[in-house]
């Protein structure tokens, strides 16, 4: 049974000394009575006018604008029965002060009573106020049906499903878990702490690097390249973790990363890092050559002491961050090759374009995280840079695909495949700019993770096969050789 | 409603349903679900526990074991980990409660701005609270950069703290208990 009541009218209160929060509003009370633990329930209308003493910012609710209520239905009301019933006798106090009757809830109730108010987070715990032998006041003016209600209670923040505290998605994130290492689970916290996923990606941006080198293809160096790579990505993922746990926290994407959970210690991480690190590089140096392991040692320094704290000084993080993206295929043709060629800078700044359409669109989606994570990301802070960047450097990629047969890479067919991917890319990039909602931004980012693979799978199919041959054949078939170059 | 007790695990479950008021009045008529789950720790561990995500700051409360053997290199660092825990959770907390009081003061405002329009759900754009997640970052920029410095000093220091306590326990601690038994 419900016994509903509706409030209607407010009124300045006198200030009294020892409240702390006034609630002056529209409010309407429910009452579940036959539940064990009766609930009160005081349905506001518009948010309660609250004044808290303690800080300087001011609250939310103190300069929420009220509306008139004048159009709103009366219905009689009443003190709720088992709340009247609770007053005892001796402390019952009515003070006729102008207007207001007063009835003040005292430290003697009998029954345990939660005061919860809608629509503005506050649950008062009266048992808790009981202890305190803190009184209620409740007053309600003669003549206007209104029940008043002084509280003392801090006021709760409201906060939003963005921040991963409020938005539970399963019971594991609720409960106390011990933080024993489960030794069955560590390849996948393993796995997890090196963003296999992102790592894959890495490397096969490696592998296509060595696959689009004009060099003979040898499968131990391909392999030995791929391992190294593979593992100082892990060591770089794995420290970008370790050094993030509060602000990944923050996040919902990443609250659920080893290090926010517990899974790992932060001595496991970081010593995860270092060994797969140390050998990785040593695998480029000792299985490939020094140049790819320089690259590597140089790309992993970039990361993880670049990147990561630029992430909270300056927007330039993105521009770094293209770079580390655009590295691992240089390693590759490094890798096969053992120089720096043209076609390696080719590579290198086709990826380096890519990254652009790809992360401004994904963090357009991601403001409100960014901002409140203390990320400084082009999105939040140049939006129209942002956008302008994405557009460019989708448009760059035409020419750039161009240079591909003009350096020898490719056959002119590449660039013929290539150009509708291009343009496609383009008009997405274009809608971002223009649009930029959230949906133009989500069709971009979804296109880039289809446009790069393709991309490289063409480059790879439409590579100069003559420059392929290996090395005695090129010597004997040298004429012929020149005589085919169409 | 109570969930059943787990083993070593309370879980309290309170769903509140606030269901379909009898009013004629157009703000009441909606159905909303709250579910507050609460868990607490158990009353002894044996090992370290790690809470659920702080409401407010995100930050996962721990509690930590106390080995009754307990050496002042173990003591040293788990007050320095208790003590880092808590000023991360006191950081967040603080800035995270700026940043949703902020963020609803703007809304407020840009709502009254464009006045009462008859909607029921009246809406501020992803275009008007972008400049608000921006003045936040840009105001908010030193703090910022000031706790990162701070906790990347903090992070490195318990580095070799907590080594030296895993090779402790591994090592030192097994002779030590194998001397005081004899």
């Amino acid at each position: 049974m419900i016994e509903q009541f509706s409030l209607i009218g407010k009124r300045p209160l006198a200030k009294t000394g020892s409240d702390k929060t006034r609630c002056q509003c529209p409010v309407a009370v429910a009452v579940f009575p036959s539940i064990s633990q009766p609930w009160a329930y005081l349905n506001y209308a518009t948010k309660p006018d609250v004044v808290v003493e303690d800080e300087n910012i001011p609250t939310s609710h103190a300069l929420a604008k009220g509306k008139d209520d004048t159009n709103r239905k009366t219905v009689k009301i009443r003190v709720p029965k088992n709340v009247r019933n609770t007053v005892t006798d001796q402390e019952e106090n009515m003070k006729k002060n102008g207007d207001f009757e007063e009835k003040t809830l005292n430290s003697k109730l009998t029954e345990e009573v939660f005061l919860y108010i809608r629509k503005s987070s506050i649950t008062v715990d009266f048992n808790k106020n009981v202890k305190l032998t803190k009184p209620i006041h409740v007053r309600s003016p003669r003549g206007k049906e209104t029940l008043v209600i002084d509280l003392d209670y801090e006021e709760e923040v409201e906060v939003d499903n963005t921040n991963p505290g409020q938005n539970i998605e399963s019971i594991n994130e609720v409960l106390w878990r011990d933080t024993r290492l489960d030794y069955k689970k560590l390849p996948q916290y393993y796995m997890k702490l090196s963003k296999i996923r992102l790592t894959g990606l890495v490397v096969i941006t490696t592998m296509a690097g060595y696959g689009i080198a004009p060099d003979p293809f040898s499968v131990g160096t391909f392999l030995l390249c791929t391992v190294g790579t593979a593992l100082t990505s892990c060591s770089a993922n794995a420290i970008n973790q370790y050094f993030e746990v509060p602000f990944d926290a923050q996040m919902n994407r990443t609250k659920n990363r080893v290090l926010v959970r517990g899974h790992l210690s932060p001595l496991h991480a970081a010593t995860f890092a270092v060994i797969t690190g140390a050998m990785g590089i040593s695998v480029l140096s000792l299985g490939v050559n020094s140049l790819t392991a320089c690259l590597g040692a140089f790309n992993l320094g970039l990361y993880t002491l670049v990147y990561t704290p630029m992430k909270r000084y300056s927007i330039a993080n993105t521009w770094v961050g293209s770079v580390v993206g655009a590295i691992p295929p240089m390693m590759g043709w490094t890798a096969c090759t053992g120089y720096l060629d043209p076609g390696a800078w080719l590579l290198a700044a086709i990826l380096y374009s890519w990254q652009f359409p790809h992360f401004n669109s994904l963090s357009w989606n991601l403001r409100p995280d960014y901002s409140r994570g203390g990320y400084r990301m082009a999105s939040v802070v140049r939006p129209e840079l942002c956008k302008r960047v994405a557009l460019r450097h989708s448009i760059g990629m035409i020419p750039l695909c161009t240079l591909a047969p003009l350096i020898d890479l490719t056959s002119w067919w590449f660039v013929g495949y290539s150009i509708p991917l291009n343009v496609y890319l383009s008009y997405l990039a274009w809608n971002f700019y223009w649009k930029g909602d959230s949906n133009s931004s989500r069709k971009l980012f979804r296109f880039t993770l289809v446009h790069i693979p393709a991309l490289l799978v063409l480059m790879i199919a439409c590579k100069k096969r003559n420059n392929s041959q290996n090395a005695t054949e090129h010597l004997t078939l040298g004429n012929v050789n020149e005589d085919s170059v169409s | 409603m109570a969930a059943p007790l787990t083993k070593c695990n309370c879980v309290s479950v309170c769903a509140t349903y606030i269901t379909r008021r009898k009013f004629s009045l157009s703000q009441y008529h909606s159905k909303k679900t709250t579910v507050h789950v609460e868990s607490l720790p158990p009353e002894h561990v044996e090992t370290d526990w790690i809470g659920p995500a702080d409401k407010v700051s995100n930050i996962r409360q721990m509690k930590l074991f106390i080995p009754p053997d307990e050496s002042s290199l173990e003591r040293d660092y788990r007050l320095k980990r208790e003590v880092v825990q808590k000023w991360h959770h006191e950081f967040w907390t603080a800035h995270n409660k700026r940043f949703f009081t902020l963020k609803e003061k703007y809304i407020q405002e840009k709502l009254a701005e464009k006045g009462e329009a008859a909607d029921d759900i009246n809406k501020v754009t992803p275009e008007e609270l972008s400049v608000f997640y921006k003045k936040f970052l840009d105001d908010n920029y030193p703090t910022h950069i000031q706790y990162n410095k701070d906790w990347y000093k903090k992070n490195i220091s318990l580095l070799w703290p907590a080594l030296k306590v895993n090779f402790y326990r591994l090592f030192a601690r097994r002779k030590e208990s194998a001397k005081n038994k004899r």
